[in-house]
Parts: structure tokens; C-alpha cells; sequence
């Protein structure tokens, strides 16, 4: 009788056990090491849409800028690289197909989805647009520079010389050059290449920027700090010289910015990594192309005195009109 | 096993509970998969239909904002830089145009303006020949042309034609050409479906040619979807297991073809729980019911096997057991009426092992002394018959010696009655040796002078001497017959002889006229020797009682021969050799008697 009653508690307990299923929570969380500088914002956005929670279900794992040495960056960030890797990172996200590349001699297979790319192909990124073949894919641009160089013509339709600034240490860079010349030829433009190899160049393009050029015109990894930007404001707005620069984001000094947008571009990669985290590989993904905004700062135009013609700002994806950087800057009560 | 009634019955039991369960389960889960399939298929066909109308709708819109440029604005009629101008800044507000031209009836272009590569004026070209122009020009018709991909854009565009009115001849004098990415298409329609995991819509050519996915690898990877023949359940676009419904859209003489899918787990999702929550409840179901039959059946079986154990301990003798159940219900009304039982059984049977051991023992008492009064009759009967026998054989030889005159001379008379007084003396002393050897054989003091050459015949011979002195004054004739190869025998001797001599001297005494016969022969490991007579025969009746002691028949009794104790004392001697006496006889027909012995019998051993 005791046996029997016992049985019966097991097989009670047993059942009441079976009919109250405790699901199992789903503990898989992702590592993304995130060496986006710009547009990380869309990029999480985008995520998060997409499922990925952080501190649920994804870490993201950051490059740490505080002791930023100019001369002992290469070590550090290897060294932060690494770290990354060890501490188990699925997938990385880059700025450019370039800093792929390089990352790439860092991480071994680990995929890397880049955020912007000129020209994937010409930088050893992937083998084709549609089957980049390595564990590298990402987004490349709609041919911005070309197009944003007509713009510049169709604002200042008497345009003849363009300050050319350029990162020289850049696999794709001479690709870029040689397009925009060839445009330029056509619409009559001379290009002024002023080549930039290391930090202590801006300043000395800077000075000797000719003083003729219509616009200065920056491409990819052409990084200002603020003093030597001020200095180059200094020389090109009394000389009524636009600058441009290759993204819509709005930037105090900046009259004209013209390409991808870094937030759409950052919810692209965003999009590449979950394909690739639900078990696609990226060799079979193709390089996705980034559609081209324009952006027209009225107020940089008005401080270098050139007049946005009403037809290119109807073009405009973004218009930037006076006081709105001070807005910003101003704390909302 | 299954001979076990506890396993049987919770087999029953359980089978007879969770069958039922299990089919009404099963088609409750069946019925819900059909019917959530078919509902399944009409959603996909819903999905389908609106993706279609929004993608309609998209192109219509396209074709409204192109036609408001003609219309509205005069683009035709507008500067060429104008044109350029409004043309620009379609391209740059609409992400859904990946290129815009403008295009004279003749095929020139004038103006063409691209989302990609800067075209110059040296880059315009005639198109003269392109159908897609042609037929917006000779129709004054919006026309759409096949998908296709664009190198450069690496994307797939449809191309829209739009014809510019001459107002003034009300002819095509110009023809608006866009390229619409199906890029935007799926940013602006599949995107915005709000689809959950497993669900699927996407846009494919007649073909099958994927041109519009979530995913635009698989646009870019010209992927192509086999499209069944009908809406319902078939393998997708991944391949996986789906339920999908196709619902075409025309634009002008394309045909698209909107498909959306959904995976079949997700149709039947709610069937699946369903059968996943009969199969818990089930396997639940079966464990409760288990337990509580295994209970239950424990309940009932128990008290049965305890029973059954009880019940085998006084098969085998051991009516201590008792069944210990503390019961109200009729099993422990069964127990109680089972005990109560075997209390009775048991003390019914105390009383009869009482009964019996007394009776027993009375029994052996009584034969105790039954053994002790016989054999103190025997010794009394030998003491007797001994001390009778001394003075008698003393009477007779000196009445012997009397009559042969050895003491004196007798006369006739005197031997005569001499010789009567001798004759009854021998008839008494025969009487004393038979009551002798009974008493002997009776009191199992009769002890045998085993021989091993024992001659049957010689026996026989002297046997049948002794008779024909009794035969003086008869007319019977005696006659013996011996076979040839009548072995020796292993025997007493003189029993032997007084068995014969018993038989043979019966047959003399009854048979009046006729012959007897003694005859022997060998019948297997024995020798059966038999006497026949013509006498007066004995009644089948008395067949046996002539083998009791002093039992005769009428005619043994109406001839006062005899003593009543030949005929037992034969048999017994016989039977003390391993062999028997019978007879077959009809009254008035003579009489036959037999003796078997055995040649050689192995409960005899010669004397030493």
C-alpha cells in the first residue's frame, strides 16, 4: 500500500511537471565588435529593430578612444582588437572597406561587414560586387563624388578649380581621384589634388591651398581637428571657397555635403549582419549600394558668400539654415 | 507476465483510458491542421492580393508624378535647363527612380539624368529604336517594360514610359522614361508588411525571376522561384515547407506576380500547440490514470495475492497465516469472512488430527493386543498340541505293542479294537500336527529347511503312494504324469511333500469311482502341479472358504473327514515357497487343484 501511494505521489508530481512546460529561454547572445565611428546610431536603431536587444540578446564591443596617441594608436587598437576577438566577438562592423581590410589581418575569418566603400573591389575587400567570396561584405557608395562635383558647378556654375583633398594612405583613393578628374574634364573643371599622408599635412594643405580654387574638396578620411579647420575657414570664406564633404550630415563650415547617408548606411549593415548572424555567409552576400543625399548649408554658404541656386536647394535632401547649429548647441529648458 | 491479474488490469485500464484519448486527440489536431491550412492559404491569398494592390498603387503613383510633370508643369514645353532642374529634383526626392530621361519623339535624348554615373551631353544618345519609346509614341499610352537588371545600379528597374502631348499637333512630341528600382519596392511596399518570423512576400517575373525581395541578395543573386500551379502548400522560396498563394499584377502588358508564404509550422502553429498540448494532457492523462490504476488495481489485487498466499500456506499445511487488511469495504468484509474461515478450518481440523491420533491409537492398542492374544493362542496352541503329542504317539506305540501281542498275547477281537484305538490316535495325532504347523504359520514361527535339489517328482511319487492306501476298496484308478525336463527345485522338501500329500490324500478321501490325476509341468521360472479327481466337486461358492482353517464343505462335513486345516495349511506353505494353491471345480464334477512353486525363488535361501 505504501509503494502504491508513493507511485502515486511520483507519477502526480510527474504529470503536474509535464503539464506545466517550462520553456527554455533562449540564452544565444551575439558579440558585435562595432568600429563604426559615424552613423552608429542608425546602426543600433536598426538592430534593435531587427530583434537584437543589447544586454539581452547582443554586446556591442566598442574601440576606446580615451588615451588616444597618435604615435602608439596601431598598438593600441591592435591590442583592443584582440581583445575583442578574445572575448569571443561574432561579427565586426566597419567604417570603410578599407578599415575591413585591415582588420581583416587582425580577426582572421571572423565576418566583417563594412559601412561604406568606394570601391570594395579596387581595396582587395571582395573578389566581386555580387559574390565577394571572404567573410568581408558591406555597403558601397552610388558614385557621390562625381556627382557631387557637377552639383558644385551647377551652384557656382563658374567653377573652374577644385581643391582635391585626399588621404593618400587609401587603397581606393587613386580610383576616386581619376573618376572625378575625368568628370571634371568634361565639365571644365581643373582638380587640384593636394595628397594627405600624415596629420601634420592638413595644416600645410591648409597655407598652401592656391587662392583661386571655387571649392575644397573633401574626400574620404580627410579628418579636420577643430584648429586647423578654423584655420581653413579663416582662408576660405573670405574667398568665398565652398567646402564639401562626402556625407549629408549637417557640419558647421561645410556648404555642400553630398553622398550616403550615415545612418541609413549604418541600418544597411545593420540588415547584412542579421542575414549573417541567422547563418548566411558573407561571401554569398553581395555588396549593397548606398543611395546619395544631398545636403545644402545655407548658413556656411552665406558666411563664404555664395548663393545656393533655388533649383539645387529643391534638389536638397537636407537644408541647413542659419541658427541651427546654435539651436542645437543651445540646451532645451 | 501478463498472467499477473495487477498487470492486466492496469493494462485494461489504462488502454480503455488513454485510447480514447489519444484518436479523439489525434482528430481534433488533424481536423484543426486541415482547417487552419485552408485558413492559412486564404490569409496568404489576402497577403497577396493587398501586396498587390500597394504595389499597384506604388506604380500608380509613379506614373501620377511622372504625368504631373507632363501635364501639369509642361515639362515638355519647359528650358532645357528647367527640365533639368525639375528632373533633378525628382531624382533627388523620389528614391524610387533610379534613372530619368527625356526622350524627343525621334529617339533623341535630351536629357539624361542617373541616381549613379554623371551623364554629360557627349553621353546622350538616340534611341530611336527602342520599342518601349516607339510604343509610348504610336500608343500616347503609359507602357512598362520587362524587369531587368541594371549593371550599374546592380539592381533590377522597370522602365515607364511616358508620353509628352504636342498640345499643339496632339501628337507625342516627347516621351519621359523612368527607371523605378524594385529596390524601392521593397523598401516602400514589402518592408511595411509587418511580416513575422516564417512569413514571406516577395515579387517575381513570369519567370519566376525573384525581382523584389525583404532580402536583396536574393534579387541580386537572380534567384529564381519554380511558381507552382495553385495556391496551397508547397515547397517556398527557402526551400522550407510553405503555405503560399500568388496573386498577378499587370502593369500595361507586364505581368508581375506578388507571392506570399508563410512556412507550414506557422500555418499550423496553433494545430501544432494543439497537438502538443494533447500530447502533454495525454501523457499526463497517463500518468494520473496510471498512478490511480496502479493504485486502485493495488487496492483490489493485493488483498487477492495476500489471499492467495494464506490460502496456498494451508494448502501446504500451515493454518497459522492470516490475512492482515484493516478494511470496511467488502474486500475487508471478504477478509474477515476468509479468516473467520480459516479459524474454523483450522480448529475443524485440530479436532479430526485429535479424532484420528485417538483413534489410532486405540486402533494400534486393539491391535497390540489382537497380536498378543493370537500369538499367546499359538503358544498355547503349540505348548498344547506338544504336550498332547507325546503322550499320544506314547499311547499309540504301546497300543501298537499291545496289538502285535509284544506284550502278551491278544486275541482277534482285542487287535481289532487295538487297531481302532491306533487309528484314532494317529487320526488325533494328525489333527495335533495340523494345528501345530497353522498355529506355527499363523504365528509366523514356521520356519523353512530350504534345499536346492528338491526332485517334484519324487515327491509326487511318495505323495501318491501314501493315497492309494486310501483308495483300497474304490474303484479309482490313480494316475501320475510328470514331464521329462521337470527340473529340481529350491524348497523345504517335506512341505513340499505335505502340500502334495495334503492334495492327493483330499482327492483319495472324496473320490468314490474314476481316476486321479497328478500331473507336473514347467510353465516359465515355475512348475504348476495339479490334481484332478472325479470326486463329488466343491460349489464355486466354496471355492475360498476351503482355505479358511477348519472350514469344510457340506460334503467334507457330511463325511466327517478331514480336519479343516489341510487345505489353508497348503496354501500357506505354498505361498511361504513364493507360489499359490487354486482350484477349478463344479459341484459334481470333480475337482481340480493346483499348486504353483517357483523353481528357484529369490526370497529363499538353502539352509545352511
Amino acid at each position: 500500500m505504501k509503494r502504491s501511494r508513493f507511485i502515486l505521489i511520483v507519477l502526480m508530481l510527474l504529470a503536474i511537471n509535464v503539464i506545466s512546460p517550462v520553456y527554455a529561454q533562449d540564452d544565444d547572445t551575439f558579440v558585435i565588435g562595432n568600429l563604426i565611428l559615424v552613423g552608429d546610431e542608425g546602426f543600433r536603431a536598426e538592430m534593435t529593430e531587427l530583434g537584437y536587444v543589447e544586454g539581452e540578446n547582443v554586446t556591442y564591443l566598442y574601440i576606446s578612444y580615451e588615451n588616444y596617441v597618435p604615435e602608439e594608436w596601431q598598438a593600441e587598437y591592435e591590442k583592443q582588437v584582440k581583445a575583442m576577438v578574445d572575448a569571443g566577438v561574432d561579427i565586426f562592423v566597419a567604417n570603410s572597406d578599407s578599415d575591413a581590410v585591415a582588420l581583416k589581418a587582425l580577426v582572421g575569418d571572423i565576418p566583417i561587414v563594412f559601412a561604406r566603400a568606394d570601391d570594395p573591389v579596387a581595396t582587395g575587400a571582395v573578389e566581386s560586387l555580387v559574390s565577394p567570396g571572404g567573410n568581408l561584405t558591406g555597403i558601397i557608395t552610388n558614385k557621390p563624388h562625381e556627382r557631387r562635383l557637377e552639383v558644385l558647378t551647377e551652384i557656382k556654375p563658374e567653377t573652374k578649380k577644385v581643391y582635391y583633398l585626399y588621404s593618400a594612405m587609401t587603397l581606393e583613393a587613386g580610383v576616386v581621384l581619376e573618376q572625378v578628374q575625368t568628370l571634371a574634364e568634361e565639365l571644365d573643371v581643373e582638380i587640384i589634388p593636394a595628397p594627405i599622408t600624415t596629420p601634420e599635412d592638413y595644416m600645410k594643405i591648409v597655407q598652401n591651398m592656391p587662392e583661386d580654387v571655387d571649392w575644397v574638396f573633401l574626400t574620404p578620411f580627410v579628418y579636420f581637428d577643430e584648429a586647423t579647420f578654423d584655420a581653413l575657414l579663416a582662408i576660405t570664406e573670405p574667398r568665398h571657397i565652398g567646402i564639401t564633404y562626402i556625407v549629408d550630415m549637417p557640419m558647421p563650415g561645410y556648404v555642400m555635403g553630398y553622398g550616403p547617408n550615415l545612418d541609413d548606411t549604418g541600418r544597411q549593415a545593420a540588415r547584412i549582419i542579421d542575414r549573417i548572424l541567422r547563418g548566411a555567409s558573407p561571401a554569398d552576400l553581395p555588396v549593397e549600394t548606398a543611395d546619395n543625399f544631398l545636403m545644402i548649408n545655407l548658413e556656411a554658404a552665406a558666411a563664404s558668400g555664395i548663393e545656393i541656386p533655388e533649383s539645387i536647394l529643391r534638389q536638397a535632401n537636407t537644408i541647413i539654415r542659419p541658427g541651427y547649429f546654435e539651436a542645437l548647441a543651445t540646451p532645451s529648458s | 507476465m501478463f498472467n499477473s491479474l495487477r498487470i492486466r488490469l492496469t493494462l485494461l485500464f489504462i488502454i480503455l483510458t488513454i485510447v480514447p484519448l489519444i484518436v479523439v486527440g489525434t482528430l481534433i489536431a488533424r481536423q484543426g491542421s486541415n482547417t487552419l491550412e485552408d485558413q492559412s492559404v486564404d490569409m496568404q491569398e489576402q497577403l497577396a492580393r493587398r501586396t498587390s494592390i500597394s504595389l499597384g498603387a506604388f506604380f500608380t503613383e509613379r506614373q501620377n508624378e511622372l504625368t504631373v510633370l507632363t501635364d501639369v508643369y509642361g515639362l515638355g514645353s519647359m528650358a532645357p535647363r528647367a527640365q533639368k532642374d525639375i528632373l533633378l529634383t525628382l531624382l533627388s526626392k523620389q528614391p524610387a527612380y533610379y534613372e530619368l530621361t527625356l526622350v524627343q519623339a525621334d529617339g533623341q535624348e535630351t536629357i539624361r539624368l542617373t541616381r549613379g554615373e554623371v551623364v554629360t551631353t557627349s553621353d546622350l544618345t538616340n534611341r530611336a529604336g527602342d520599342p518601349l519609346i516607339q510604343a509610348a509614341v504610336e500608343t500616347a499610352e503609359v507602357s512598362f517594360s520587362p524587369v531587368y537588371f541594371n549593371e550599374d545600379a546592380r539592381e533590377r528597374l522597370i522602365t515607364m514610359a511616358v508620353p509628352i502631348e504636342d498640345l499643339f499637333t496632339g501628337l507625342t512630341g516627347q516621351v519621359l522614361i523612368a527607371q523605378v528600382r524594385f529596390l524601392t519596392v521593397q523598401e516602400a511596399v514589402l518592408r511595411n508588411l509587418g511580416l513575422a518570423e516564417g512569413e514571406d512576400v516577395y515579387v517575381v517575373d513570369n519567370n519566376g525571376l525573384v525581382i523584389a525581395h525583404r532580402n536583396p541578395n536574393l534579387v541580386l543573386k537572380e534567384t529564381i522561384f519554380k511558381l507552382p500551379g495553385s495556391n496551397g502548400r508547397h515547397v517556398g522560396l527557402s526551400d522550407d515547407d510553405v503555405v503560399l498563394a500568388m496573386n498577378p499584377i499587370q502593369l500595361a502588358s507586364q505581368e508581375l506576380i506578388v507571392v506570399a508564404e508563410t512556412t507550414y509550422a506557422n500555418a499550423t502553429a496553433l494545430a501544432s500547440d494543439l497537438t502538443e498540448r494533447t500530447m502533454l494532457i495525454t501523457f499526463a492523462a497517463l500518468l494520473v490514470t496510471g498512478a490511480v490504476v496502479i493504485f486502485v488495481v493495488s487496492r483490489v489485487v493485493s488483498p487477492i495475492i495476500k489471499v492467495s498466499r494464506v490460502a496456498q500456506a494451508i494448502q501446504e499445511g500451515d493454518y497459522s497465516k492470516r490475512i492482515e487488511l484493516n478494511r470496511k469495504d467488502e474486500i475487508g468484509q471478504f477478509v474477515t469472512v476468509f479468516n473467520a474461515m480459516t479459524d474454523q478450518l483450522h480448529s475443524l481440523i485440530n479436532s479430526l488430527e485429535e479424532r484420528v491420533t485417538e483413534r489410532t491409537r486405540e486402533a494400534e492398542e486393539a491391535r497390540a493386543k489382537a497380536e498378543h492374544a493370537d500369538q499367546v493362542k499359538s503358544q498355547f496352541l503349540a505348548a498344547t498340541s506338544h504336550e498332547l503329542r507325546t503322550p499320544l504317539n506314547a499311547i499309540i506305540n504301546f497300543t501298537k505293542f499291545v496289538s502285535q501281542g509284544v506284550l502278551g498275547p491278544v486275541n482277534e477281537q482285542q487287535v481289532e479294537a487295538l487297531t481302532k484305538s491306533v487309528n484314532s490316535a494317529k487320526h488325533l495325532l494328525n489333527l495335533i500336527n495340523d494345528v501345530l504347523d497353522i498355529s506355527k504359520i499363523e504365528a509366523g514361527a514356521l520356519q523353512l529347511y530350504v534345499e536346492s535339489n528338491v526332485c517334484l517328482a519324487e515327491e509326487m511319487r511318495a505323495a501318491c503312494t501314501a493315497g492309494e492306501s486310501l483308495l483300497e476298496g474304490k474303484s479309482v484308478k490313480m494316475r501320475m504324469e510328470v514331464a521329462d525336463d521337470l527340473p529340481l527345485l529350491t524348497g523345504d522338501k517335506q512341505r513340499i511333500r505335505q502340500i502334495l500329500l495334503n492334495l492327493v490324500s483330499n482327492a483319495c478321501k472324496f473320490t468314490q469311482h474314476g481316476e486321479i490325476i497328478v500331473k507336473a509341468q514347467v510353465d516359465g521360472d515355475k512348475v504348476i502341479t495339479m490334481v484332478k479327481d472325479t470326486g463329488p466337486g466343491i460349489a464355486p461358492e466354496d471355492h475360498e472358504a476351503i482355505f479358511e482353517t477348519f472350514r469344510q464343505t457340506e460334503t467334507g462335513l457330511s463325511q466327517g473327514k478331514g480336519t479343516g486345516l489341510g487345505l489353508p495349511i497348503s496354501r500357506r506353505l505354498a505361498e511361504a515357497h513364493g507360489g499359490q494353491v487354486w482350484l477349478e471345480s463344479k459341484l459334481n464334477e470333480g475337482a481340480t487343484f493346483y499348486v504353483s512353486l517357483p523353481i528357484k525363488p529369490s526370497h529363499l535361501k538353502p539352509t545352511a
